[in-house]
């Protein structure tokens, strides 16, 4: 028996996945459960064991960029099924797509009719007709008819997407007196990223709000927790004050912690903190940056707080983390802490849709603050804040920033 | 009823009992709300009675041929009522069967009239009023239709009879009208007039069947005047009235009013959807403005776990859109989604079952080029196939229509004996993406129709062989 081998859908929402690379060699006999493929989601990285025991043939190769539910390949019982598969005898070694022409190449006029009348390709007679016209290479084109046969959609989708390919340019290029440093592509958690960014920076009415917050006593409740850390076997983190904070402060003004989609706002009595983690790119130049949620922020003490934070961000930068672990965010935290401790540094996050809040602690700095006419030296904690207008108002946003004032240097209160 | 169920589909027509088997083999729990008797009009009330009575007005018509080898025929004894239930019969048996069927997929069957009751709730009036409230997660409507009833044409069933009221006729007129040149007023057109009866076939539109290809019924209008119907194109039905025992129709036709008297009148104006009642309102599922539910993707209507298939959407009238609908709806429901999000309606075939029989599915020539479609078309006639020669049924012919370009096949016309199961090959080849050179270089049984189709196809990349 064959089977396709399909990639699955493996996270909601999921549309897409690029191939990072396969485990095995074409032709290669696989046991079932044998890591088989490793696929790249949007910003997870997930390997595929080989559903069954045979031999695996594939169609599509590292880099390809498929939709769900496309077929990568597949995966045939025996070794005679094998080579029907490959078709014209073809060892099992003779890896397929060793030869393969690239994407997009311009074939000689007639040369798809000659390899699809001797069995390579499984198209229909109108899609060889219409490939054979856009001088599309069919075996570039994966099928997704009955059985896996090349129908129409698929050539006109391989033809609508082949001016995309052909403007792929080598890796670098020097032109005159630019010199080219890399090249980074926009695919996987990149282009994610700038998907989900431009997405929020021309969807939401972002407004932004600056406060300080008084954190001396927040420190030096620290400081006592930082002394017992071997009781507590923690070191208990600035950010898990802050993500206590949140959770209170949503209490007090719960239109903070809401999602505003298909022109509803739902307001959510679970406060589940995204917090935003930086993580390295794919090269040398680029970045990445995941948002893990820490559920139910309003029924955690700080402890619990502090151990969650640690291990969804532990599991962050190992690339451990599934969609789950990202979905359901009603509230987000992107501190600037780690960036530029000691400065007064905070930005103009964009939102997380559909959140409502995103919620910017930079690091405490020493400044000199007029207390009963004295200028007095504190540590004062920078926060921005932004939010959507369209779901909140002025008013409420002064509440909620007036409350994490209140909360951040009065530590106490978030006992209560 | 203590449980939910997954689906609950109103209506046990063609588009609701295959949607509600389609369910059960996918493992939902699935009831039906059929107020009448299972299988819908058109098992009760449409294609299948209809099919019985052609057939047998076929058999009553090979006589002539029986005369002219010299057998004597005494058509007196024809008793028009036992015809009547042997139709009856026909449709009975078949609807027993959907019963037989549905058991066995473990479907339940509720005998009332289902309207929804708000969200995830429909409501059951049986026969004795009482009403029983069903939970479900999906509902499915599938409610049909009924005749369109036009101002001053309404149905006494006696006199000025429904498709519902010809098809419970157990004695023959001498004389009928029908108005309407659509499926059904050309079907009771042949069947009437094969039992004798005098027929005028009244249509708006300049051709009979004015949705399928015109050279096909062209040809057919030509049959029908030669087997003595009184075709009437380009006729608008003005007025009726009714005397003692008769019914006077005025039409005003191209060259001045008409007048028709006969003993009775068929109206045929086409269907209208059963949306009324059903409690749309209580959940708000839209509608147009004739009534149909407005429906998306896999025949979502604009709420939430409510399905809409067959007759009550804007789809084609047809049994087979509304079982296909049903089967997309309900492997929708369970997780597996069909490729194909809709119905395509170039991918559906139409079949008119009077002799000559007329079928076609896609574009058509005058579609074509009222569009400015480009297109390369070839006509096969059926006295070029040894077969019809052979059986003295040359009447009819093939049409294929391609796209210049490419070969794909754009639509696909026949009109003559056997028009609606030879079809079913050139839909075949269109809905695989197969080119009229495909369909030449598979090899044809001789003596068949269906060579029919394979020189049709010659016709489009070369010459056809018998021509």
């Amino acid at each position: 028996m064959i089977r396709d081998l399909i990639l699955p859908q493996l996270a909601m929402g999921m549309s897409e996945g690029t191939i990072v690379g396969w485990a095995v060699a074409e032709g290669t006999l696989v046991e079932r459960d044998q890591p088989l493929v490793s696929i790249e989601t949007e910003k997870v990285t997930t390997d595929l064991p080989a559903p069954s025991r045979g031999y695996v043939h594939m169609t599509a190769k590292a880099g390809d960029v498929l939709a769900v539910e496309k077929s990568m390949g597949q995966i045939a019982d025996t070794e005679d099924e094998y080579r029907s598969l490959v078709a014209g005898g073809a060892s099992p070694s003779a890896a397929r797509f060793a030869s393969e022409p690239e994407k997009g190449r311009v074939v000689a006029d007639g040369e798809v009719i000659t390899r699809a009348t001797c069995g390579r390709i499984r198209a229909s007679g109108l899609a060889k007709v219409i490939a054979r016209q856009n001088q599309l290479d069919l075996t570039s084109v994966v099928g997704t008819g009955p059985g896996g046969r090349i129908v129409r959609r698929d050539v006109m989708e391989a033809l609508a997407s082949r001016t995309h390919v052909v403007a792929e340019v080598p890796q670098t290029a020097n032109a005159g007196t630019m010199r080219e440093k890399a090249r980074i592509p926009l695919t996987g958690m990149r282009k994610v990223i700038a998907e989900r960014m431009l997405t929020a920076k021309t969807t939401a009415a972002h407004t932004y709000a600056f406060f300080e917050a008084d954190v001396g006593k927040l420190l030096a409740a620290r400081q006592t927790m930082l002394a017992r850390e071997q009781e507590l076997g923690t070191r208990v983190s600035l950010l898990a004050f802050q993500v206590r904070a949140v959770a209170v402060a949503c209490r007090h003004v719960p239109i903070c912690n809401s999602t505003l989609s298909n022109d509803v706002i739902t307001v959510w009595d679970n406060v589940n903190v995204g917090i935003a983690v930086a993580l390295p790119g794919k090269g040398e130049y680029d970045s990445g940056l995941v948002v893990p949620v820490l559920r139910n922020a309003q029924a955690k003490g700080m402890l619990q707080i502090d151990q969650e934070i640690k291990e969804l961000v532990g599991r962050a930068r190992k690339g451990e983390l599934s969609a789950a672990d990202m979905a359901d965010g009603t509230i987000t935290l992107s501190s600037t802490g780690g960036f530029a401790p000691g400065a007064w540094a905070v930005s103009t996050p964009l939102l997380n849709l559909p959140q409502v809040v995103n919620f910017q602690p930079g690091s405490p700095i020493e400044k000199p603050v007029a207390v009963d006419g004295q200028m007095v030296l504190r540590s004062m904690l920078p926060c921005g804040l932004s939010f959507d207008h369209r779901a909140v108002d002025g008013a409420p946003i002064g509440r909620f920033a007036n409350k994490l004032i209140d909360l951040l240097s009065n530590p106490e209160l978030m006992l209560l | 009823m203590d449980k939910a169920y997954d689906i609950v589909v109103i209506g046990g027509g063609p588009g609701g009992y295959v949607a509600a088997i389609r369910a059960a083999q996918l493992g939902l729990s699935v009831m039906v709300v059929e107020k009448e008797a299972l299988g819908g009009v058109c098992l009760n009330w449409g294609c299948i009675p209809s099919k019985n009575l052609i057939q047998q007005a076929e058999e009553f018509h090979t006589l002539t041929a029986m005369e002219k080898l010299g057998v004597k025929v005494d058509r007196s004894g024809l008793d028009y009522s036992k015809v009547q239930e042997n139709s009856r019969a026909a449709a009975k048996t078949l609807s027993n069967g959907v019963g037989g069927l549905l058991r066995k997929n473990g479907v339940r069957v509720i005998k009332g009239t289902g309207r929804l009751a708000g969200v995830g709730k429909v409501a059951v009036t049986g026969a004795d009023g009482a009403v029983t409230k069903v939970d479900a997660k999906n509902v499915i409507i599938a409610t049909g239709s009924r005749p369109i009833e036009a101002e001053g044409f309404e149905f006494d069933e006696t006199r000025v009879l429904s498709s519902t009221g010809i098809l419970a006729m157990s004695t023959l007129p001498k004389s009928m009208v029908i108005l309407g040149g659509g499926a059904i007023g050309c079907e009771f057109a042949f069947i009437m007039n094969a039992f004798g009866v005098e027929v005028s076939l009244v249509e708006m539109a300049e051709h009979l069947l004015p949705t399928e290809d015109h050279e096909c019924t062209d040809l057919l209008a030509k049959s029908f005047v030669a087997r003595g119907i009184n075709v009437l194109t380009s006729a608008r039905a003005k007025s009726l009235a009714k005397g003692a025992n008769t019914v006077t129709v005025v039409l005003e036709t191209p060259q001045g009013g008409k007048i028709i008297e006969t003993d009775r009148a068929l109206a045929v104006f086409g269907r209208k959807p059963n949306t009324e009642n059903i409690g749309l309102e209580t959940v708000g599922v839209k509608a147009d403005s004739r009534g149909f539910i407005v429906v998306g993707d896999y025949n979502q209507t604009s709420v939430k776990g409510v399905f809409a298939i067959g007759d009550v959407t804007a789809a084609p009238m047809l049994a087979h859109v509304a079982s296909r609908e049903g089967e997309h709806a309900v492997e929708f429901i369970a997780g597996h989604p069909p490729r194909t999000k809709n119905v395509n309606a170039e991918d559906v075939p139409s079949t008119i079952y009077c002799e000559p029989q007329v079928a076609g599915f896609g574009l058509r020539e005058d579609e074509a080029r009222a569009k400015g479609i480009a297109i390369k078309k070839s006509v096969f006639p059926y006295r070029g196939i040894g077969k019809a020669v052979a059986m003295g049924r040359v009447e009819g012919l093939v049409k294929l229509i391609a796209d210049p370009q490419t070969g794909a096949i754009l639509g696909g016309h026949v009109v003559g004996l056997n028009a609606t199961e030879i079809i079913h090959e050139m839909l075949l080849a269109k809905s695989s993406e197969l080119l009229a050179e495909d369909l030449t270089q598979m090899i044809h049984a001789h003596p068949t129709l269906s060579e029919g189709v394979m020189e049709a196809a010659k016709g489009i990349i070369g010459k056809p062989i018998h021509m």
